[in-house]
């Protein structure tokens, strides 16, 4: 397994895909935004061109010459992925406290504050549900897969951007005190992990049951 | 020993099925599998090592069953497809990641293969021609030690001197190494050069699993006048009529003395042809 994860993250992802976080991380100096966002330019960027790879590459061709478990290609592509979301939560910190500390905290939209974060890496978890299962129902076509997520992603998004701006009830919560935005973020980051490990396992059987 | 054993490999697809193949394989042999384009030759290959689902049947490699001991199993055997992965990366990038899956890999082996073959490591897959690609996977199969080498069609798209050269490094390999070697083809004068055994395939059935010589005896061309053909026709296997008369193959043991057509020895491409049509129809 960490051979075949070692392939992924080195072999098979574009070295750019590394960097993006960092590119990504600065569309937080625009002040006053929708921030959620900078999380879809990974999925709309990144995604299709790693799972757009493994096709164009022949990738599959390379793993069905190696000495592994068909579950183990699953689990190798979604541990690369999982690296390169973190990479991405990592950087988001980083520039939304450089964010808050040029133009402080308040922002029309949904403040980058721990509540944030933590309905950020549950987007994570929301993509990475609708996404990988149903990319692993092939194996090879990621399209349908990436609209599904995209459509399930952008409706998670919209209503928490739009709730907070609309509903006061809603900020008073996710922009509240720092206690309201711990909860928030813990019970969050643990359904966004939650989701993902589901994610993880669906994947894995459906990898056994296609012929690659 | 036997490098291979598979026992009734059954595998279903809409259109096609792979139904009950059974072969033998005894280690340090070099067996070709033959069969038209569409005959089951790479479905057989892939659900054999696992890449595809069966739906039943059991595959043993070196006595022990691929499904029980897939990784172990695999890391002796060195299969090559004949699709070429990363064109874009070079060789020592690609053997980079490689070797690392394999225990026995073997640095100075590699890189002596390298040397016999005249590959440079910098150089990109797909500067490569076709037959050095081949020359590369056979590379990357045999630095590992392979005991099994499984090879899907790696003679197609080769020109006849790559193909000669190819064929005799199989043989160089079977004497210098302890190797075995599996490989699949249409064009059977490849296997009239170098194998030992013989597997037919044909709609997804084994016709003959045997060796060469065996294969060869138990089939004979024939070709005679039209009554000729009348005195022996539901005998055949198949024919093909033409200006002078007809041409056919039929099994050793039902020639009969009092047949007056001439009878000879067929090649494998006789074999294959002719089990391929229908009496009187080639297709």
């Amino acid at each position: 397994m960490k051979n075949l994860v070692y392939k992924e993250i080195g072999l098979s992802t574009n070295k750019f895909f590394y960097f993006l976080p960092f590119i990504l991380g600065a569309l937080f100096f625009i002040p006053n935004w929708i921030y959620l966002l900078v999380f879809y330019y990974f999925f709309w960027i990144a995604v299709p061109q790693i799972y757009g790879g493994y096709l164009q590459h022949g990738d599959y061709h390379l793993l069905s010459v190696l000495p592994i478990k068909k579950k183990d290609i699953a689990t190798s592509k979604i541990f690369a992925l999982f690296f390169i979301e973190a990479l991405h939560l990592v950087f988001a910190i980083i520039f939304g406290l450089v964010h808050n500390w040029i133009y402080g905290s308040w922002n029309f939209f949904f403040d980058i504050n721990l509540a944030f974060f933590g309905i950020g890496i549950l987007l994570f978890g929301v993509f990475n549900i609708s996404f990988l299962p149903a990319y692993f129902k092939t194996a090879h076509f990621f399209g349908k897969p990436l609209i599904f997520a995209s459509i399930t992603t952008l409706i998670y998004g919209f209503v928490f951007e739009f709730g907070i701006v609309k509903y006061q009830f809603m900020r008073d919560v996710f922009e509240g005190p720092v206690t309201s935005q711990l909860i928030v973020f813990f019970i969050s980051a643990l359904l966004g992990v939650t989701l993902s490990i589901l994610a993880l396992r669906i994947s894995q059987k459906r990898i056994m049951a296609i012929d690659l | 020993m036997n490098s291979i054993e598979i026992r009734n490999l059954t595998k279903v697809y809409r259109t096609f099925t792979l139904d009950n193949v059974n072969l033998t394989l005894p280690k340090g042999y070099i067996m070709g599998f033959i069969g038209e384009n569409g005959a089951g030759k790479t479905t057989t290959i892939k659900t054999m090592l696992n890449i595809v689902q069966k739906e039943s049947g059991q595959v043993k490699i070196f006595n022990q069953d691929i499904d029980k001991a897939e990784i172990e199993v695999k890391s002796k055997i060195g299969y090559v497809s004949g699709n070429m992965f990363y064109p874009k990366k070079s060789l020592k990038e690609i053997t980079k990641y490689f070797k690392r899956f394999y225990n026995e890999w073997d640095e100075d082996l590699y890189q002596s293969y390298l040397n016999r073959f005249k590959l440079d490591s910098n150089k990109r897959i797909d500067e490569l021609s076709k037959g050095m690609q081949l020359k590369y996977l056979i590379t990357l199969a045999l630095s590992h030690h392979a005991e099994l080498l499984v090879l899907d069609e790696p003679t197609s798209g080769l020109d006849p001197v790559a193909r000669d050269n190819l064929l005799e490094l199989f043989q160089t390999i079977i004497e210098h190494e302890e190797t075995t070697i599996f490989f699949s083809t249409h064009i059977t004068s490849d296997l009239e050069k170098c194998a030992d055994y013989i597997t037919f395939i044909k709609e997804g059935k084994i016709i003959e699993s045997c060796s060469k010589d065996d294969l060869l005896d138990a089939y004979r061309f024939v070709s005679g006048s039209d009554k000729d053909l009348e005195q022996m026709k539901d005998r055949l296997i198949s024919y093909k009529n033409h200006a002078f008369g007809f041409n056919g193959l039929i099994r050793t043991e039902d020639v009969k003395k009092t047949d007056l057509a001439k009878i000879g020895q067929p090649t494998l491409d006789d074999i294959m042809i002719f089990y391929s049509s229908h009496k009187g129809v080639m297709l």
